[in-house]
């Protein structure tokens, strides 16, 4: 019983890990603030709680995975929050998103290469 | 066990290029949370393999820190008269 649940530990942190290695190559390789904030912030929140249930998973009922239950809690609430806050701030700063083909009626010539031909 | 802490050091490495080298002001604040994080399930992954409690409180209030901290500073970029 006990290696079982300590194989499926081991099984759910590797995921995550995989998760966020996936966050910093799109934080690495996106162009774009917003496409940024879209593969990095949400991916790292869902890769940090599958590593945090598998740390619970492996520590049993005690009180430490109480305080992990209290830090999945707090980082599925004040993760999305500040990600919220850096798109507002650069939406304020009058930053346009980059889209393949632009709605807005000026067009921006350097984002050229991304319109279809 | 200690080879997640090694890994998500390389993460953070990794992603620590946005941070030096991100155009403007939002690149480096979503690159240094994403590193804010990765440092929270470091700690979390040391405190449970050590059973050492000590870490974790550090864990939560590191990340109640850089919730205030961040938040602080996109009010503070967001003003009318920063543009």
């Amino acid at each position: 019983m006990n290696f079982i649940l300590e194989f499926i530990s081991f099984f759910m942190m590797s995921i995550g890990c995989i998760i966020m290695l996936f966050a910093a190559l799109g934080l690495y390789r996106f162009p774009d603030i917003y496409m940024r904030l879209h593969s990095s912030t949400k991916v790292n929140t869902g890769g940090a709680m599958t590593i945090l249930l598998g740390l619970i998973l492996r520590s049993g009922i005690s009180t430490l995975s109480a305080k992990i239950l209290v830090l999945i809690i707090l980082i599925f609430i004040l993760t999305p929050v500040i990600s919220h806050a850096i798109a507002r701030s650069a939406h304020l700063q009058g930053k346009t998103p980059m889209v393949p083909f632009s709605s807005y009626p000026k067009e921006e010539p350097e984002y050229e290469f991304l319109r279809e031909k | 066990m200690i080879i997640f802490i090694y890994i998500m050091v390389g993460i953070a490495i990794f992603s620590l290029y946005r941070l030096i080298v991100g155009p403007t002001i939002q690149n480096r604040l979503v690159a240094l949370s994403g590193i804010s994080i990765i440092f929270i399930v470091i700690l979390a992954v040391y405190s449970i393999q050590y059973k050492n409690m000590f870490f974790l409180d550090v864990s939560i209030a590191f990340l109640l820190l850089d919730f205030i901290g961040t938040l602080a500073f996109t009010k503070y970029l967001g003003r009318e008269d920063f543009k």
